[in-house]
């Protein structure tokens, strides 16, 4: 079962277009479900995931104005409970211990969360946290101070019962590099 | 006649190297076929006559000779035989013949003006004729032979060129490279259409044989074609040049004969024929000569 | 009647009945062969080809028996070749055999057979049975039977012909390659002659018929020019000999289809090399053909293959040099970032010598062109104009003064022209103009090239509106994939000029073309800040024209400021810090505008709040604080609804408390505010889990950065009291529990992080207070129930699963507690447990 986990594509406000390299391995027929973390923005490039996958799970970014979508989504893989929202509606943003009340609230293994347009991957109180960061690399205020570019990047979930192996793609220098991760259920 | 009194003998002439020699097919009336060794003009003639006996009966004779013979058969006017040559040798004196025997004979430098001829209407022969003279019937043996009268190169031939037309249709003109062919030799020419009104849909150039017998004004003549030859298939435009080559050496072809002994003339015209396409025909025939030429081996008759 | 059927009998019939007896000839043949009657063999072969001359088939019909008899012949041939190699038959005497065929046709097949047959061999006189063969055939003057014959002359002498161009050493009797040159150009010039015939023959009625016969036979004329073409002559050869004949025979015919055919197989045929040198007598002879004659497809070929032939050849020599063709595109797309070009070499000039000035050359043959035929149709000229500018473009591309030419021609002689006027209204006209406006837009590497074309814009002004939105929407597509970067402001004003047709449009079917417009944005960049924010004045000045839509496009714009006062710091032009006030002053301004245009209300509070969150970053308090009253102004105006207007509060609530350089009394001064928006939200969920997320407002986290951070315990500690109020105040029992395990979340997050505020005592009761009521809860439903208020679940995450359960909460709130308990090793958390 592989889930695509992507968001934050600011597409036209923040970035011009999802980059080739990444379109390239979209493939169709891949993949068997699309968790889209907000930030869409692109009717075509919402069609253009449809495409790619027809179960594509949406949530409300800061930006989807007009969105009917819900701000947090639940599904269970395997034996995980996956919770899916946003993140723009966490005070403190961006705060571990915000993630972990909600993990608790919405009674989640994995959460998965985008806005701060950073990948990140990591365990606390018994919960796996995975923010895929942007897919277009779009550039965000958070990261104002220093001139790093954002990298794009996305993620893919590969579960089988209790372990989730995690498929970080990302551009670097105008090359796809791939780095796989495993989590496992604790007891 | 001969087959109602069998012959009691058996004539047989036998001309010197004659297996060597080149062969004319012939043939006479009645189908009658052979083949002629072929002398030259002033050859002598030079052989054996073979005679043998039959079942060993003996032979009584009133004398063995024989003729050479130089003649022109209009066969147009039956019988009309004309000796224009005729030497004789006498072989044996009377007497009685008891075993075969042979007979040598030479006719040395024998005269023979003219160049052998089968015609449709004339024939110039030469042959070997043996006669056993008896009182019942003579035994006569005919031998045919065929004389080529070979020509050095003409020292004259000319080029045929004509412009020939008819005023607001038809304008061409042609030539032949010579008038004088030898048999072996290739016609070529060239025909150039100047102006072309008819619709053209094929030229042809024949080769006509033209037979004259006698002279005026009891002349007969006849023309045969010797070949059809087709040298262009279409309406060509003004302008245009048409090739002729005509290689002569496979048609039965004689050279051309004037006047021979007052008796005949064999004639040779080529015949430009053009032929519209409601199939009326345009003509002009130029005579050429034909002659022999002395490097020559056998040919086709 | 049915007339149709026995017609159709009628006019294949003597197609069958020749060709059944071609075929039982041929089979003859094939057995004489075999048992070596070669006369037999001729014999039957012969009365094949009398069936040649059949007068009475079509010229399709004709083909297939000659298709066939040829088939026939060429077997012989082969058996002949055969005959003479092992010394049976010398095909010198075969040659002259078989010309004592009677009839021309038959004969002059034959001599093609034995003659090409001897070509071959070794010791062959191939001058002479060249010749022969080639003046021979002028004896077939039927202009089918002659075509044909000539044909079969062709392909048959396809190995024969010499190639030998050394005049000195050679055998004579071999032949040289100018000899074949003639044999071509003789046989060309006959069969052209030929079939040109045909149109002149039969009745006028059947004009029409011909000429479409004639059409299907010029292939059998032309393949003279292939061969030619393949003969490895060099240029003076083509220039001095082979050239001069054809066009003579192109001229010389008067034949409007052998005209345009012809001269269209030598621009095909011939090497481009020669083409090059060779222009004059091309483009001279073709204005010499009839006024029938169509010119433009053959101005149009020749132009088209010199513009391949530099593509082909640069691609060829780029390879060669790079190894890769891929290295060399992405050198060619560094080189194009740049914009001076003055320096660089053209394509053309690479491969064609300068000397020869070929641009010069083509564009005055291709205004005497236009200007030789004063009937020519302008549709015509717009076709020719287009390929010469793809020409230049494509070899010349740096050249601009040459592909400036063409527009200006366009310009002055045609648009400025009255007499075109009707014309130019047509659709197909207006298709073609299209086309040639798309040319420097599809094949220069940025649309900034189009610029350096004075007469571009003045002739893309002249194009009707739909025309020019098309250009538009081209130019926007281009400037996209091609991801060409447009950083002069100038060349930005004059893209806008072209693309305003779409922002003014003001139609709902251009929104999808303004969100590319949209995206062109980012394509619009100068590294300098001062010119960037220029340009986006410039940007924001013409999507203004937008009016409703400028919702899709002034986003962007806002963004791009946004961001750009962090580059105008990092940049540190002369007074940086001015020009970014100046800058803020402008964001305000466009959001103003996005705000009062339509329903921007939503989008408008978001942006302020990035806006507010940039300028506290960036540290211009003023214009955060300024962007957050803007902010909690659309809050209050506009008629949002309860769950959205929570969410919008819980995001300023976010940036708020993220905020590092307000004073503390203008942060005091937004957060009570916001505190005070939270408690009048109207539903009691929202009200408690506002103000439970506000009491972060006085509790902000901790930075790595050095910056002063704001706490203030006893506030922490109201709010949170105030929100337990709201939550026990709760009519539904469910609701009221799920606030209080979230409440309780918030104690422990509090005492985690030391607020001494919160007290373990504090957080003892409450956990006492709520399994309490979890107990009494979980005694009135004895069933696993769910929720039944809307309210249990409004603000709260779970509305988007469904609700929650009894069982839910009871997980819920034996996981919070558990994590504290798990914690009393401490003896700060131990103490919870112990009170």
């Amino acid at each position: 079962m592989l889930v695509l986990v992507i968001g934050d594509f600011h597409i036209p406000n923040r970035s011009p277009k999802l980059s080739e390299k990444f379109r390239q391995l979209l493939i169709p027929g891949k993949i068997n479900q699309i968790i889209c973390l907000g930030n869409l923005t692109s009717p075509s490039i919402y069609d253009y995931l449809k495409h790619v996958c027809a179960d594509l799970k949406l949530v409300r970014g800061a930006y989807d104005i007009d969105s009917k979508s819900p701000i947090a989504g639940k599904l269970t893989l395997g034996s995980f409970k996956v919770a899916y929202t946003s993140g723009h509606l966490l005070v403190p943003q961006d705060s571990p211990e915000a993630l972990s009340i909600l993990a608790r609230d919405m009674d989640a293994d994995i959460v998965l969360y985008g806005n701060t347009h950073k990948f990140s991957a990591f365990e606390l109180d018994n919960c796996f946290f995975v923010n895929p960061g942007s897919a277009t690399g779009a550039p965000t205020v958070s990261t104002a101070n220093d001139d790093t570019k954002i990298t794009p990047s996305f993620v893919l979930m590969d579960v089988q019962g209790a372990v989730l192996i995690l498929y970080v793609y990302r551009i670097f220098d105008g090359e796809v590099r791939v780095e796989k991760m495993q989590y496992r259920k604790p007891e | 006649m001969e087959y109602l009194f069998r012959s009691p003998v058996d004539v047989d002439i036998r001309l010197d190297n004659e297996e060597e020699r080149s062969f004319v097919d012939i043939e006479f009336e009645h189908g009658r076929k052979d083949k002629a060794p072929v002398y030259g003009s002033d050859e002598s003639v030079k052989g054996a006559v073979m005679i043998r006996l039959k079942d060993g009966r003996k032979l009584d004779h009133n004398g063995i000779k024989i003729e050479f013979v130089g003649c022109i058969e209009n066969t147009y006017d039956k019988g009309n035989v004309h000796e224009f040559t005729r030497s004789v040798q006498e072989l044996a004196s009377p007497g009685e013949m008891r075993q075969a025997q042979m007979y040598e004979f030479e006719f040395k430098h024998v005269e023979k003006p003219y160049e052998s001829y089968f015609g449709k209407n004339v024939k110039l022969r030469y042959f070997c004729r043996v006669t056993v003279t008896r009182k019942m019937a003579d035994v006569i043996r005919e031998k045919d032979l065929w004389v080529y009268r070979y020509e050095n190169e003409p020292e004259t031939s000319n080029l045929i060129k004509m412009d020939v037309g008819i005023d607001d249709c038809l304008h061409i003109e042609f030539e032949y490279s010579k008038n004088k062919y030898h048999l072996r030799d290739v016609i070529v020419g060239k025909i150039y259409f100047i102006l072309v009104r008819i619709k053209v849909q094929r030229m042809e150039v024949n080769i006509i044989r033209r037979e004259t017998i006698g002279t005026p004004p009891n002349q007969y003549s006849n023309s045969e074609i010797v070949t059809r030859f087709q040298v262009m298939d279409g309406n060509p435009n003004r302008g245009e040049t048409i090739p002729l080559r005509m290689f002569l050496n496979g048609y039965s072809l004689t050279p051309t004969f004037r006047d021979v002994n007052k008796k005949f003339n064999v004639r040779y015209y080529l015949s430009l024929i053009l032929i519209d396409e409601d199939q009326r025909r345009y003509f002009k025939q130029s005579e050429i000569t034909l002659w022999r030429r002395k490097d020559e081996q056998g040919v086709v008759a | 009647m049915n007339t149709t059927v026995p017609v159709n009998e009628e006019i294949s019939r003597p197609l069958e009945e020749s060709l059944v007896i071609c075929k039982q000839s041929s089979r003859l043949m094939q057995k004489n062969l075999q048992t070596g009657k070669l006369m037999d063999a001729f014999r039957n072969c012969s009365i094949s080809l009398v069936e040649m001359r059949n007068n009475d088939l079509s010229p399709k019909q004709y083909y297939e028996l000659y298709m066939y008899t040829t088939e026939t012949l060429r077997r012989l041939g082969d058996a002949l070749l055969e005959t003479h190699l092992n010394g049976t038959h010398h095909l010198m005497d075969l040659y002259e055999l078989v010309q004592y065929a009677g009839s021309v046709l038959p004969r002059l097949y034959l001599m093609i057979t034995v003659g090409s047959a001897y070509l071959e061999t070794p010791k062959a006189l191939v001058k002479e049975i060249m010749n022969d063969l080639i003046d021979m055939c002028a004896g077939v003057q039927h202009p089918l039977r002659g075509l044909f014959l000539r044909h079969y002359l062709l392909t048959q002498t396809r190995k024969g012909l010499p190639q030998d161009p050394d005049h000195d050493n050679a055998d004579p009797t071999k032949g040289t390659l100018m000899d074949s040159v003639r044999f071509l150009l003789l046989n060309f010039t006959e069969m052209n002659k030929l079939w040109v015939r045909i149109q002149h023959l039969g009745p006028m009625k059947d004009y029409v018929r011909r000429t479409q016969e004639r059409n299907e036979l010029k292939v059998l004329v032309g393949l003279n020019l292939v061969r030619l073409s393949q003969l490895n002559f060099n240029l003076d050869t083509y220039k001095n000999e082979i050239l001069p004949a054809i066009v003579e025979q192109i001229i010389e015919c008067r034949d409007p289809l052998a005209q345009e055919y012809l001269s269209e197989v030598v621009c095909q045929v011939f090497p481009d090399e020669m083409h090059l040198e060779t222009l004059d007598i091309y483009f001279n002879t073709i204005m010499k053909l009839n006024r029938g004659v169509k010119l433009t497809p053959l101005v149009i070929c020749m132009v088209n293959r010199l513009t391949a032939y530099v593509q082909r050849e640069c691609e060829a020599e780029a390879s060669d040099r790079e190894g890769s063709v891929n290295q060399t595109m992405q050198n060619l797309s560094l080189e194009d970032q740049s914009s001076g070009f003055e320096n660089k070499i053209c394509p053309g000039d690479k491969v064609i010598s300068p000397s020869l000035a070929i641009q010069e050359v083509l564009w005055t043959y291709i205004v005497d062109v236009i200007n030789a035929r004063n009937g020519i149709a302008l549709g015509d000229i717009v076709q020719i104009l287009s390929s010469i500018l793809n020409f230049f473009l494509q070899c010349y591309p740096y050249q601009t003064q040459y592909a400036d030419r063409v527009f200006q021609l366009i310009n002055e002689r045609i648009l400025q022209q009255a007499s075109f006027q009707t014309e130019l209204k047509e659709k197909s006209l207006q298709k073609s103009l299209y086309s040639i406006l798309v040319l420097p837009i599809v094949s220069f590497p940025s649309f900034s090239y189009c610029l350096n074309l004075p007469n571009f814009l003045p002739v893309f002004r002249a194009q009707p509106n739909n025309i020019r939105y098309d250009i538009a929407k081209l130019i926007l597509d281009k400037i996209i994939e091609k991801e060409q970067l447009i950083s002069d402001l100038k060349d930005v004003q004059e893209l806008f000029g072209v693309i305003s047709v779409i922002i003014k449009n003001n139609g709902n079917d251009t929104v999808e073309d303004l969100k590319t417009i949209a995206i062109l944005v980012h394509y619009l960049y100068n590294e300098d800040p001062q010119v960037q924010i220029e340009i986006l004045r410039c940007l924001k000045d013409n999507f203004v024209q937008a009016g409703e839509n400028v919702k899709y496009l002034l986003p962007v714009v806002v963004n791009k400021c946004i961001f750009l006062a962090r580059e105008f710091r990092l940049f540190k032009c002369v007074d940086w810090a001015e020009k970014v006030r100046v800058l803020w002053d402008f964001v305000n301004a466009c959001i103003v505008i996005l705000y009062n245009h339509g329903d921007s209300a939503e989008l408008s509070l978001v942006l302020y709040l990035f806006a507010a969150e940039m300028a506290d970053i960036e540290n211009y308090p003023d214009f955060a604080y300024e962007f957050f009253t803007q902010a909690f102004t659309i809050y209050e105006e506009s008629a949002l609804d309860s769950r959205l207007q929570y969410q919008q509060l819980l995001m300023i609530t976010g940036k708020l408390q993220k905020t590092r350089n307000f004073s503390v009394d203008d942060y005091d001064t937004l957060i009570t505010k916001c505190t005070l928006y939270a408690s009048k939200l109207l539903k009691k969920p929202d009200q408690c889990r506002g103000i439970l997320h506000a009491s972060h407002l006085w509790w902000q986290n901790e930075t790595t950065e050095e910056t002063v951070i704001f706490r203030d315990p006893k506030r922490v500690l109201e709010c949170l009291q105030k929100s337990l109020k709201i939550a026990d105040s709760c009519m539904d029992q469910i609701t009221s529990l799920k606030l209080f395990i979230n409440i309780l979340e918030q104690y422990f997050y509090y005492y985690d992080q030391r607020c001494d505020s919160i007290l373990a005592k504090h957080i003892g009761g409450l956990i006492d207070l709520t399994e309490q009521n979890m107990r009494s809860l979980l005694a009135s439903s004895p069933n696993d129930l769910i929720a039944n208020d809307p309210n249990a679940y409004a603000s709260s995450i779970w509305e988007t699963v469904g609700g929650f359960s009894v069982d839910n909460l009871r997980n819920h709130l034996e996981k919070t507690t558990d994590l504290a308990a798990k914690r009393s090793e401490d003896e700060r958390w131990a103490r919870i447990f112990s009170t």
